[in-house]
């Protein structure tokens, strides 16, 4: 089928993505924080209640990452270092177990529990973010490697 | 990024308005104003269009002289 007419010109076709660019981080974030309140807020069927929000998400963290390595880019900002990629690891990690015990905490009023809940999402979180970043890097310099050749030809 | 003086005038000479020469180049009025006040920095194909409605080269009216304002850090 064939598409209409771009109505925009080269300021406006900037204009539009940029504003694309806002509302997809917008949207990122959004079902992040969907997510940690519903697992808050429910106790029972809380995985079932994040099932969409989650698969949403996976999606759109899935396309960016994997457009973005085919394209031989990795951020803005920082650099794709083993350091780096284990302070991100850490951050997440402990971000999510401590939300995960303290909502643990709230719902069950049980202190040690709720410790040893946060830990074990904070190894999980941390051991798959790790391994996923680390994973990444290696593609990103194997497509940087393959840019780079096709550049000298 | 400073105000493209060079557009305005060689737009004055010739008698175009700025709907006029946005028209002529495919750009909506907004973009042309834009690019006359240095608020957006367009694309080398967009410049040449511009350069030949206005029968002017790049240097001219996108070159660093007097005629344009000095870019601001």
């Amino acid at each position: 089928m064939k598409l209409p007419k771009n109505n925009l010109d080269e300021m406006q076709e900037h204009k539009l993505l940029k504003i694309e660019h806002n509302g997809c981080w917008f949207a990122i974030w959004s079902l992040l924080a969907a997510i940690f309140i519903q697992l808050s807020l429910f106790d029972e069927y809380a995985i079932r209640s994040i099932a969409a929000e989650w698969i949403i998400l996976m999606c759109l963290c899935i396309y960016l990452s994997v457009s973005c390595i085919k394209n031989g880019i990795w951020d803005r900002r920082l650099k794709p270092t083993a350091k780096t990629n284990l302070i991100i690891s850490l951050v997440s990690s402990l971000v999510s177990g401590l939300i995960v015990s303290v909502s643990s905490y709230l719902k069950y009023h049980f202190l040690i529990g709720s410790a040893i809940t946060g830990g074990i999402m904070f190894l999980m979180v941390f051991v798959l973010t790790i391994f996923a970043l680390t994973l990444s890097m290696k593609f990103y310099y194997k497509k940087i490697s393959t840019i780079e050749t096709d550049c000298e030809e | 990024m400073g105000r493209n003086i060079s557009i305005k005038v060689a737009r004055a000479q010739l008698d175009i308005t700025q709907k006029q020469l946005a028209e002529k180049v495919g750009i909506s009025r907004q973009t042309m104003n834009a690019i006359e006040q240095g608020e957006y920095n367009p694309t080398i194909k967009l410049c040449r269009a511009i350069c030949k409605i206005l029968g002017k080269s790049l240097d001219e009216l996108f070159g660093e002289d007097d005629s344009n304002e000095a870019t601001k850090k």
